[in-house]
């Protein structure tokens, strides 16, 4: 009891005092990081929960890439289950000259059976529950769709053939997954309308579905009937299987977040460990005294223990306060891309975040503090005693493995940690070996220029060991921050950048064969050379060499993945441009007859084929058996079409086929496919460029939520350098009272500190915007295998940013070595 | 272990000897030193600097352990106690008056008084460290932190909180080395009234030969031996 108020009597003045608030701060933000993770992934994960339920918009789906025997669904209303159809597909949507890629999500009445949509008539408006389906001739879509063609209620948009009224904007679709999950907005439209659209024949990818609900028994009946009368390429789909599938997704934002706070929370533990590290320094004589007072040494430890916990709630409550806050900046960052209610946060990730900061201060803060136990209490009488120093490997041995469990804690699997902590060990080591040289570079640059200069860069030099320190924390937080802003944009220009300026921009897909010269003729009377016209027959792959697929054990997922959908085939006199033959040969004009199949070789590496195995396909019931002559390399880069199954032109006989092309149509010129779309309404035309646009905006979003987190990094940072002028405190203070005693004006000492931390940041900004460029080079040629040009911002936004916030940073740290008194200062030393 | 203690002393040193290592080899402190010391006795110890009167001081309260030799305190040796005990025995039986006070600074005065009452596990120790602060004449200052006292409140401070435990000895270590005279008067007399009201027994170490000719006894100490006269 008596240690007990003793602790937070000492608290609360070492509080009052500013002595632990180094600490605080540190320790704050690091679990304002944390929290700010915890309580907006906490919030989609539960919004996830409450509509775990409903996430099919059924109890039950069975779905395929082709149309569904009506015998399911005259089964399931046997059974007593309500049904209801759905088919989705991607399309581009006009609406005058301009286009979007969406997700058509055609439902017909009832839907959804489980669950409610929810509409408005403005974006992100109040949003209503309906029990309706839109009408035919009108469509409801997501507000993206509205923000990107610039659209509102009662505009018309053209789909296929069909000429449609927006009615109403999606707030919430019970299956509608979550933005994140699909690159496309949706559209919601009556099924009713898609013969209208001519959007659908054979050969388009659609994925038809069908929707189940009715009472566990019905529903768990159905289930038994259906497994083991499923055809090859249904798949049956319950709410659980569903709910997985967003609860994964989550999973991994939070993780990759989650890695992001990490590092703010390392960089706070360099804090800590340098803020605790004076405060023990500070605290011996206040041991001696108590051991001289008849406190063991345990207590003492105690005493410190609970000083710690004080703080380590006093710091937790203010993090995750601050987290909460700075959880609505991430929801606003990734904004249309969630769902559109999100419930409040739990206290979990509170709870988690007190845990982190308890990790913290045992790890960082604790061991030089428990050294104090062993004061001497002889101290009282002779100063020069002091306790003995901690053992490396308990200090070294705490802060590995507190950083191992943090970091596991961060994301939940040991080799991932052990990754990632390696990765940060390498990232640090060469910075701070750059920081060691740079500091020796730095050391004969003190000659020859004013006192100010001559101060401010001895006493950079002199504090070694606390610049490499603070170098390297401000280092990794502007080098992430570079990459994320400046680089990740160069990556992607430079990826535009290797494409040829005429690559095609432009596919055409659903050309039927009686279009085919309506087509070519439409480019070449608009003095554009006709682009070649490619067929395409979707078929799924059923055996391998006599063998059923489902036969065989593919050991990799992707290759499972092939195999459950349907692949698009072609067939090709010549060698299409951007391939190569890797094995095998191309066929000669007397094999052109035969069942004749090439086959892409990542394809082939994926299922094990090689030249001279056979493939059976099914197209829509019928089979088709050809043998690999070659294997192929493709260029899929080119942007022209181009197929992981090429067959002999003989090899399909008459089968009927849609045809796709790609041609480039420089932007100016893009407006006349709203011609040809209006001749020929059934066409589907993606415009690569604004799906690209689309890509870098999702990507965009992404980014500014990571970039946001990774704004607690340089935060932990400048606090790395307040702990670091703290530690140096009363030696500042001394210098500055010798040195304005000799004469010296506030103005010399000023520019001093203004030298050394200007310096400080200089070096860390260059460090940064370094490492940044390697990490960039290393992505572009390792990785990307692309050219990599240096961007130059990235070296004067990383100067710049890095020497002004330090100076500042640093000379508001060390204000008070000016406004002490100097004869006080001299008294009290 | 305990002793008998036909003579009656309260604290009895027999030949204590410190020796510390350092880097120019072996430096010895203190070499042979025996004394008692009778209950309700003062005793200065004075002699030059360097000549180990605060080493003494440290072994015969237990804040340190002899290289040789052992103290006695009240029949018990300490230096065949660990250092918990010692605390235990240091929290129970003495009081410490320092040349730089050493009160804790993120306490008030009336909570740096307070401290070995609980320690001690005292019941109230508010009312009697209140009582005590009284008594030096600080009861209006119960509640300023140390670094708003002046040097002599600070000293004030330290004399109360040294004897609000009632200790049976008090140790001071050159209780008036950091005070100007007047101040370090009003001190000396403040040490010896309370000693005399609590009937403690009082070690000082000092410089002071004015304060040194208060106590009962003086003990010179000169190269870490006692000798019979300065």
């Amino acid at each position: 009891m008596m240690l007990l108020r003793l602790s937070l009597r000492q608290f609360r003045r070492g509080w009052k005092s500013g002595e632990l608030t180094v600490i605080a701060v540190a320790l704050a933000l690091a679990l304002a990081a944390v929290s700010a993770v915890g309580f907006f992934t906490g919030r989609v994960h539960t919004a996830i929960q409450e509509q775990a339920g409903e996430s099919l918009a059924a109890d039950l789906v069975l779905s395929s890439g082709e149309p569904l025997s009506p015998r399911f669904a005259q089964t399931a209303r046997a059974a007593g289950a309500r049904t209801v159809q759905v088919m989705d597909f991607p399309t581009v949507l006009f609406s005058g000259n301009h286009s979007v890629l969406t997700d058509i999500h055609a439902v017909s009445a009832d839907y959804p059976l489980r669950g409610r949509v929810r509409t408005s008539q403005v974006s992100f408006g109040p949003a209503d529950v309906t029990h309706i389906i839109p009408v035919p001739g009108t469509v409801w879509m997501e507000p993206r769709v509205l923000t990107m063609l610039g659209l509102r209620v009662g505009d018309k948009v053209r789909i296929g053939n069909l000429k449609a009224r927006i009615a109403s904007v999606i707030a919430y679709l019970p299956d509608g997954g979550f933005g994140f999950a699909s690159l496309a907005p949706k559209v919601l439209l009556n099924i009713a309308d898609i013969p209208a659209t001519g959007l659908v024949n054979a050969n388009s990818r659609v994925n038809y579905k069908l929707l189940m609900a009715g009472t566990p028994d019905v529903i768990s009946e159905l289930k038994k009937t259906f497994r083991h009368h499923l055809p090859a390429g249904v798949e049956m789909r319950d709410a659980r299987d569903s709910r997985r599938e967003l609860v994964d997704a989550i999973d991994r934002a939070q993780r990759f977040l989650g890695l992001a706070a990490l590092v703010s929370v390392l960089i706070s533990a360099v804090a800590v460990a340098l803020a605790a590290r004076r405060y023990a320094t500070r605290y011996t004589d206040t041991a001696a005294v108590l051991k001289c007072l008849g406190l063991t040494r345990r207590r003492v430890q105690m005493l410190l223990l609970l000083e710690l916990l004080w703080l380590g709630i006093a710091a937790g409550v203010s993090g995750a306060v601050l987290g909460f806050l700075a959880q609505f900046g991430l929801v606003t960052a990734l904004g249309n891309l969630l769902p559109a209610h999100l419930p409040y946060p739990s206290f979990i990730p509170a709870l988690s975040a007190f845990g982190i900061g308890l990790a913290l201060l045992m790890g960082f803060a604790l061991p030089p503090l428990m050294r104090l136990g062993d004061t001497p209490p002889a101290r009282v009488l002779r100063r020069d005693l002091v306790p003995p120093p901690v053992r490396g490997y308990v200090i070294y041995g705490a802060a590995i493995f507190a950083t191992l469990a943090l970091t596991w804690w961060q994301v939940r699997e040991l080799k991932l940690a052990l990754y990632v902590l390696l990765g940060l060990t390498l990232t640090v080591l060469m910075l701070g070996l750059g920081a060691g040289l740079l500091l020796v570079i730095l050391k004969p640059l003190r000659h020859g220029a004013g006192a100010g200069w001559r101060y401010g860069l001895a006493n950079l030099s002199r504090h070694r060991r606390d610049a490499v320190i603070q170098m390297t924390a401000f280092g990794i937080g502007l080098m992430v921050l570079l990459l994320l802003g400046l680089v990740r944009g160069d990556l992607l220009s430079s990826w535009r950048t290797t494409l040829p300026a005429d690559a095609p921009n432009q596919f055409i897909i659903n050309i039927q064969p009686n279009q085919r010269t309506s087509v070519e003729r439409f480019f070449t009377s608009r003095g554009i050379p006709a682009p070649p016209l490619y067929p395409v027959v979707r078929a799924r792959l059923s055996a391998i060499n006599g063998v059923s697929v489902t036969k065989i054990h593919f050991r990799d997922a992707r290759a499972r993945h092939m195999l459950d959908r349907e692949a698009n085939l072609s067939w090709s006199q010549a060698l299409p441009p951007a391939n190569t033959i890797v094995a095998g040969h191309w066929w000669n004009a007397g094999e052109t007859g035969k069942p004749l199949a090439s086959v892409e070789e990542g394809f082939a590496r994926q299922l094990n084929l090689k030249v001279g195995d056979t493939l059976t396909f099914d197209l829509a019931g019928t089979p088709l058996s050809v043998k690999i002559m070659s294997l192929r390399k493709v260029r899929w880069d080119s942007f022209q079409p181009n197929f992981f199954v090429e067959l002999s032109p003989g090899a399909l006989g008459g089968y009927p086929a849609d045809w796709i092309t790609s041609v480039y149509l420089p932007p100016q010129k893009a407006v006349i496919l709203a011609d040809l779309v209006r001749q020929l309404p059934a066409l589907s035309i993606f415009d690569v460029d604004s799906i690209l646009e689309q890509i870098r905006h999702l990507m965009d979003q992404a980014s500014l939520a990571v970039e946001y987190v990774f704004l607690f990094t340089l935060g932990a940072g400048i606090v790395v350098l307040l702990a670091a002028a703290q530690a140096t405190r009363d030696e500042r203070c001394f210098e500055a009272a010798v040195l304005r005693a000799l004469g010296a004006s506030r103005h010399l000492i000023r520019s001093a500190t203004a030298v050394e931390y200007a310096a400080l940041g200089f070096a860390a900004g260059l460090l940064g915007a370094l490492a940044a460029t390697l990490v960039a080079w290393i992505l572009a040629r390792r990785v990307f295998s692309l050219p990599y040009h240096p961007d130059w911002r990235v070296w004067v936004v990383g100067i710049a940013a890095g020497t002004l916030i330090v100076a500042l940073s640093g000379l508001l740290a060390t204000r008070h070595v000016l406004n002490a008194p100097p004869v006080e200062t001299l008294r009290e030393t | 272990m305990r002793s008998g203690t036909p003579d009656n002393s309260l604290l009895r040193a027999e030949h204590l000897g410190k020796q510390v290592t350092s880097p120019d080899g072996t430096l010895t402190i203190l070499e042979d030193v025996s004394l008692a010391i009778l209950r309700g006795e003062s005793v200065a110890i004075v002699g030059p600097s360097g000549s180990g009167k605060s080493t003494l001081l440290g072994l015969l309260a237990g804040l340190d352990v002899p290289s040789r030799g052992s103290v006695w305190l009240d029949g018990e040796n300490l230096s065949t106690l660990d250092e918990d005990a010692r605390a235990a025995r240091r929290a129970r039986r003495i009081g410490f008056v320092f040349q730089s006070f050493h009160l804790l600074p993120g306490l008030t005065a009336l909570e740096n008084v307070m401290l070995p009452l609980e320690l001690g596990g005292q019941r109230q120790p508010e009312q009697t460290a209140r009582a005590v602060l009284a008594a030096v004449g600080l009861a209006e200052r119960a509640g300023y932190y140390p670094p708003k006292l002046s040097g002599g409140e600070q000293q004030r401070v330290a004399i109360a909180r040294a004897y609000a435990g009632e200790p049976a000895i008090l140790f001071a270590d050159e209780p008036t080395g950091n005070l100007d005279a007047a101040t370090g008067q009003l001190i000396i007399e403040l040490l010896f009234r309370l000693n005399r009201e609590h009937y403690a027994t009082l070690v000082l170490v000092s410089h002071d030969t004015q304060l040194a000719s208060r106590c009962n006894r003086i003990l010179h100490l000169r190269a870490g031996r006692l000798v019979a006269t300065p």
